[in-house]
């Protein structure tokens, strides 16, 4: 049947006042278990409205949404926020760390709201935070903030997970650790990978990319020749 | 910089409070909070002092009170006006008297007079007095309805209290207030219960009397309500007034004495005068009674002799009645035997015809008789010679035969005369006398023929007389013959005249029995009409009777009225005699009057309210700062963050180019404009609604006008500057910290504010244990130490306000309980007319519920000490005696040892008060100013009223007078198990048969006087209303900006733990968590704060007749708290909607 995720004809008006504003018109996509998919497009393209109807964060105007041949389009507020809880795992940007937390704790925050967690200081120590689990966000760099907050996506034990830029806000070598670890995250532990990013060069890490351009599929490829992280430049 | 960029900033700052008018409302709210509390507190005391001193002044209160025990007169009141700075003067008549009401209510109240320029009465409802006996009432003594009502001086007030009113009976026609009774306080008196139920205003003419009681002075002054200036013009002019008083009651006395000499003297004249003129009025009367009298016998004599009268009348008429009849009958009878005697006429005239026939046949025999009878009688008389011839013959000789006789005689007397003489020898007198003797015997023998010849003589002439006898007979029988032909005759003719007398004689009668009958006629007529007469006449008789009843009694009641007029009379005299005497034992006592010049400080109304808005005071001078700390905190936290928030922007203006003093002027227009618009709300606001409501609360008490507005300028700046200072202020600190960094800095994010370990985490065994959540807050509680402290001083603002609320009611709200519940723990009070006796005990011992009773002396005295003089009940009973209805213990529930002799127990409000402790001596005065001392052996626990408590003993070495038993205090007979409710009767029930006992004269049941005062507390939930409003909006303002500047502050934070999927609930736990245990904590505190805040405010508030049990009840505590979190709750609740509203899109978006 149908692909893990799935987008069909999905539309998405903003209304602010009398100005409406299509952020997205006729978007169709799948993307098969276990992919590492990249959703890349220039500011303003509309992955970012992508990402966060499929993240349960906003609803959509017309079409589908399925996520493991659930129809997400048609949760109500409460449903969303249990599709977030279980089914999806957020990396964001600025990490979005709660900055009264340890690492560890910010970790098993995500965690102890989850039926199937993994345990937080396996994760923690799987992303190589094992010696930085007991500092507070603040203590910690911007990549070590990113794989704690990969960490506390993972440790949801998410069907998909969603990372938006998430190395917008990190240098070159640290993106790529980042990257490395969310690609290994999807080949090592089976996870579906969506990042969503302006970068074009990490295309070359995906499975499958998808381009977003004026709110439609500009194009979806799989990839077929997938290039290691260590090997991407940018 | 130009004109133009103070627009633009003019522009960012309208956008900016457009934009964040949350944020902008709250240092608007709290400002407007803070200061309108400030204001209106502070305004309050003020505000009530203008508006009693308007009503003082309009009604002309006075500011010396002159009193002196001769009074005063209407010359001494003008002399008192003429002095300096007088602006008024006037008398005044007071005197304190027991009523009745028509529905049986009584008690006492003082009766004033009218006054037209001081201390004038307040018409409530209905009218002035126009008349004498009419009167205005104390409108908290009686209500609308009982206008037209009669209050009834008592009969049982002396006569001397009823000599200065002219009436007895006064009708309502009017509702006053006076601003000599500002407050619901209406004094103590000597007379009935001791307490004045009010006042009653009467026209000068309702009084009777003379002179005034009291003088009411007003000086030209216009100094505030309890100014030093106003204490300072009375001290100033107190000793003055006490020499114008002294001078002016000497004056007065002088005049008095002069007076009453005259008018004692003027009164016996007047007695005197009275005296013989009712004696003489009386002996006039007594005069008239006496000839009425008479005129009474007399007309009872004159009805008795007129009832005889009437009763011969009818006798007469009965008689007549009879004799008529009888009449009639002889009529009748006279008729026959006139008829008869008719006929007998007849007969006799037919006889009386025979008879002539006979006589003249007679007449004829009798003819021829006649002579016969002569021829015999001639042959008689030759006969009868011869006789008498022969008789002389004989004659002579005897004749002759005597002389010889005496011849004889004379011889022989001669011879013996001759033998006596012896001449004459016997023989020859023998001789002598034989011839002698021969001698006689022939003369003898001659007289023997003689006596012979006479015997034939007397024969013959015998036969002739028998002769002569027959003639003689036939003579007469011829005679008689004639004679009874004469009588024939004459017998005839008598039947003839006596037949002719008979025909008349029967016509006579004919003509009287005509005549009887018409008499008989006559006599009927008379009759019928002496009938009538007598009817009539004994209906007069009856008339007559009954008015001589009328008379009688009229008689009576003349007699009853005399003796009355004269028993009246008696007394009268009597009495004047004796008020003469009185005058003038009174006029030897009359002393030089006392003097009392009394100043504001001696009315009760005066001084309470100066206690009572002096508790406003307090208040207002604790709770403001409090606002005012927490208006700057929440100013500085709130601008902070809007600083915070705005560093990017600050940055850019300040990289382009825009002065400090340019970016600093947005904010503090911000802020300032925030802080103006809250403070100048707040202000008119407090300052309008503070006094209203509090005023409106203290017209329980208090009786005035409307409260006045008072704007202060004063407080308005000061409200105004501490305003600003809390916005502008905070704001310029902040901006001030952001401004001394470069712009390149500022437009660099802020480093989010790092997490830290807290203290707690260090126990690690309770850190341990906490969820993981709970350590999520407790981190973010000791982030942010200024909100922190806000966050806590706020809740705990709230919860301590509360506490206060809660607790100025329960401290006063359970005094009436504990005080008849704990301490005077009897059921029934009760006061007596005289000292209880035995008869009373009696009586109590068969009504039906009394469980047990003592007897004890209640009296009201002065308790006198150097730092003032306070009114106290003094109560004498003995220990066994008062054990059961009397609980003496501290406030810290030590029995306190009743009284030995000597000693007094004292409450704990005056030894308080006036700085009395064990050991101490007190003094109390009498109302005859004889002081007292005891010894102070305990102080008690007591919240109504003061009461000294000593031993009978004590009372008794103390004024040397047994002490008068005239209260009672009683319990009832409880059922058992049940404390509360009485078996058989209830409380009223025994009340009202206890009233009916005569020698009762109040009854007083505990249960009502807590209830009573239990209504009157229902007025403090008004306050504690106030004061939940005022916590309420403390900590919605407080909770509400705290909460949204944590909320705003951490959008992305709960962005991303929305986006993690926690639900709704969870969302909000995870951020009010932090809310709720900052309002557990602010809570804990604020019970603290409150429980201080409680002790202080009730220091602060002093009610003259009651002190308060400062406590708070473990309930209130909980009520406290529940409010706090219930407001809590509330902003959580609504800041919920707002936690709602932010996307979790706020979670992609970048650090500014």
């Amino acid at each position: 049947m149908s692909a893990y995720v799935s987008f069909e004809n999905v539309s998405k008006i903003y209304r602010t006042g009398e100005v409406e504003i299509q952020a997205l018109h006729e978007v169709n996509f799948q993307i098969e278990k276990g992919e590492f998919c990249v959703i890349v497009g220039a500011s303003g393209a509309g992955k970012t409205t992508i990402l966060n109807i499929l993240g349960g964060m906003d609803t959509l105007t017309n079409g589908k949404v399925f996520l493991d041949g659930e129809e997400v389009s048609s949760f109500q507020k409460k449903q969303l926020t249990t599709y977030r809880r279980y089914d999806v795992g957020f990396v964001f940007q600025f990490y979005n760390l709660v900055q009264n937390l340890t690492a560890l704790e910010n970790v098993e925050l995500a965690a102890q709201i989850c039926k199937n967690p993994l345990d937080a200081a396996t994760v923690l120590e799987e992303v190589g935070l094992r010696d930085r689990a007991g500092n507070f966000p603040a203590q910690l760099s911007g990549g070590e903030q990113q794989r704690v907050a990969i960490a506390r996506a993972l440790a949801k034990n998410p069907k998909i997970l969603l990372c938006d830029e998430p190395t917008g806000a990190l240098d070159y070598n640290t993106g790529k650790a980042v990257l490395k670890l969310l690609q290994s995250s999807c080949r090592d532990m089976g996870k579906t990978v969506i990042v969503i990013t302006h970068n074009q060069a990490l295309t070359a890490m995906a499975d499958r990319i998808i381009t977003v351009k004026s709110g439609t599929i500009a194009s979806m490829v799989l990839n077929k020749n997938i290039v290691d992280v260590a090997d991407i430049e940018w | 910089m130009g004109k133009k960029g103070m627009e633009g900033i003019r522009k960012t700052t309208f956008r900016e409070i457009k934009s964040s008018f949350g944020r902008f409302m709250a240092i608007f709210g709290i400002i407007a909070l803070g200061v309108g509390f400030f204001a209106g507190l502070k305004v309050t005391k003020p505000a009530m002092l203008s508006t009693v001193r308007g009503y003082l002044s309009d009604h002309g209160f006075y500011d010396f009170r002159l009193v002196s025990t001769l009074g005063f007169t209407r010359e001494n009141v003008d002399a008192f006006r003429t002095a300096g700075d007088v602006e008024a003067a006037e008398g005044s008549v007071s005197f304190d008297v027991l009523y009745n009401l028509e529905d049986g209510s009584q008690g006492v109240v003082k009766a004033l007079t009218v006054t037209e320029e001081l201390n004038t009465m307040k018409l409530v409802s209905g009218r002035m007095p126009r008349e004498e006996n009419e009167c205005v009432v104390d409108s908290a003594m009686l209500g609308k309805s009982d206008i037209g009502a009669v209050i009834f001086l008592s009969e049982d007030n002396d006569g001397e209290t009823l000599e200065h009113f002219s009436c007895r009976e006064y009708t309502v026609v009017g509702l006053v207030q006076s601003p000599l009774y500002l407050q619901y306080e209406r004094g103590n008196t000597t007379l009935g219960t001791g307490r004045l139920s009010g006042f009653i205003g009467l026209l000068p003419e309702g009084f009777d009397t003379d002179y005034f009681t009291d003088v009411y002075v007003r000086f030209r002054q216009d100094y505030g309500l309890y100014s030093e200036e106003y204490e300072a013009l009375t001290q100033e002019k107190e000793g003055i007034w006490e020499k114008l008083a002294r001078r002016e009651a000497l004056a007065r006395y002088e005049e008095l004495l002069e007076d009453t000499g005259e008018e004692i003297a003027q009164g016996r004249g007047e007695l005197e005068e009275k005296r013989t003129q009712g004696e003489g009025e009386l002996a006039d009367a007594a005069r008239e009674l006496e000839e009425a009298q008479a005129q009474l016998e007399e007309g009872e004599r004159q009805l008795a002799e007129a009832r005889r009268e009437l009763e011969e009348g009818e006798q007469t008429i009965r008689e007549n009645e009879k004799e008529i009849a009888d009449a009639k009958v002889v009529i009748r009878e006279k008729e026959a035997e006139l008829n008869q005697g008719e006929a007998t006429l007849k007969e006799k005239e037919k006889e009386l015809a025979d008879a002539r026939k006979l006589v003249d046949s007679n007449e004829v025999t009798l003819r021829s008789g006649e002579r016969q009878l002569a021829d015999g009688k001639a042959e008689l008389r030759s006969k009868k010679e011869s006789v008498e011839t022969m008789r002389t013959l004989v004659n002579e000789g005897k004749v002759q035969i005597d002389i010889q006789a005496q011849e004889l005689a004379r011889q022989k007397a001669q011879l013996q005369a001759k033998v006596d003489a012896g001449e004459i020898s016997e023989e020859a007198l023998n001789v002598a006398l034989a011839l002698i003797e021969s001698g006689e015997q022939t003369l003898e023998g001659y007289r023997q023929r003689l006596a012979e010849t006479e015997a034939q003589l007397a024969e013959g002439e015998q036969q002739l007389e028998a002769a002569w006898q027959q003639v003689a007979e036939s003579e007469q029988q011829l005679n008689n013959g004639w004679l009874a032909l004469a009588d024939a005759k004459q017998q005839l003719s008598d039947g003839q005249i006596a037949l002719a007398e008979g025909k008349q004689e029967i016509a006579d009668g004919r003509r009287a029995i005509e005549e009887a009958r018409d008499e008989l006629e006559e006599g009927e007529q008379a009759l019928a009409e002496g009938k009538l007469e007598l009817e009539e006449g004994r209906s007069t008789l009856e008339e007559k009777e009954a008015e001589f009843e009328k008379g009688k009694q009229e008689y009576e009641e003349g007699r009853k009225a005399y003796e009355d007029a004269r028993k009246e009379f008696d007394t009268g005299i009597a009495q004047g005699e004796e008020e003469l005497a009185d005058a003038e034992s009174a006029l030897a006592e009359l002393g030089e009057p006392e003097v009392y010049v009394l100043g504001r400080d001696t009315n009760i109304g005066y001084v309470c309210f100066e206690n009572d808005s002096n508790i406003i005071e307090g208040i207002a001078n604790i709770f403001p700062v409090f606002f005012f700390l927490v208006a700057a905190l929440v100013c500085i936290t709130t601008m902070n963050r809007m600083v915070e928030e705005q560093r990017t922007q600050i940055g850019v203006l300040k990289a382009l180019g825009y002065g400090e003093g340019a970016i600093m002027s947005k904010y503090m227009a911000y802020s300032g404009l925030a802080a103006l618009s809250g403070c100048v709300f707040g202000f008119f606001a407090g300052t309008w609604a503070f006094p209203k409501i509090i005023w409106f609360c203290y017209g329980i008490m208090y009786r005035a006008d409307a409260i006045v507005y008072v704007f202060d300028w004063k407080m308005a700046l000061i409200s105004l500057a501490v305003s600003l200072l809390c916005s502008i202020g905070t704001t310029w600190l902040s901006v001030r910290a952001e401004l001394n960094q470069v712009a390149a800095a500022l437009m660099r994010p802020k480093a989010p504010r790092a997490g830290k370990r807290v203290l707690l985490e260090r126990i690690s065994f309770v850190w341990k244990r906490l969820g993981f959540l709970r350590k999520v807050s407790l981190r973010n509680i000791f982030r942010y130490k200024k909100r922190l402290f806000m966050m806590v001083l706020g809740i705990s603002g709230c919860t301590a306000l509360l506490v206060t609320g809660f607790g100025i009611k329960d401290s006063i709200a359970d005094v009436a309980s504990r005080q008849f519940r704990e301490i005077q723990t009897y059921d029934i009070g009760i006061s007596l007319k005289e000292a209880a006796d035995g008869e009373f005990a009696e009586e109590l011992e068969g009504m039906e519920g009394v469980a047990e009773y003592t007897f004890a002396m209640e009296k009201n005295m002065d308790f006198v000490s150097e730092e003032g003089v306070k009114s106290i009940y003094l109560v004498a009973g003995t220990k066994e005696g008062m054990a059961p209805f009397l609980n003496l213990h501290t406030t810290k529930d030590e029995q306190v040892q009743y009284p030995g002799t000597g000693e007094a127990v004292i409450t704990n409000r005056l030894a308080e008060d006036y700085n009395v402790r064990i050991g101490d001596i007190i003094t109390l005065r009498d109302e005859d100013l004889e002081t007292f001392q005891v010894k102070v052996s305990g102080i008690y626990e007591n919240y109504i009223y003061n009461y000294v408590h000593i031993s009978e003993d004590t009372w008794q070495d103390m004024s040397g007078e047994e002490p008068e038993r005239k209260t009672v205090y009683l319990n009832m007979k409880v059922r058992e198990g049940e404390e509360s409710s009485p078996a058989g009767v209830s409380a009223h029930e025994l009340s009202a048969e206890l009233m009916k006992l005569k020698q009762v004269s109040n009854v007083t049941v505990n249960a009502d006087f807590m209830e009573r005062i239990g209504n009157m507390m229902a007025s403090l939930d008004i306050i504690v209303v106030v004061v939940i409003v005022c916590a309420a909006g403390l900590a919605f303002i407080v909770l509400y900006n705290l909460t949204n500047i944590n909320i705003t502050e951490r959008v992305r934070e709960i962005a991303t733990i929305k986006v993690l999927g926690f639900y709704r609930r969870e969302t909000a736990a995870y951020v009010f968590r932090e809310n709720i245990m900052l309002a557990l904590m602010g809570m804990a505190l604020g019970m603290v704060l409150g429980h201080f805040l409680h002790i202080f405010v009730m220091s602060e508030i002093k009610v003259d007749l009651m002190s308060f049990d400062i406590r708070v009840k473990p309930m209130s505590f909980v009520y406290s708290g529940l409010l706090t979190l219930g407001f809590a709750w509330c902003v959580n609740k609504a800041m919920e909607g707002k936690l709602e509203k932010i996307s979790m899109t706020e979670s992609l978006k970048s650090v500014d």
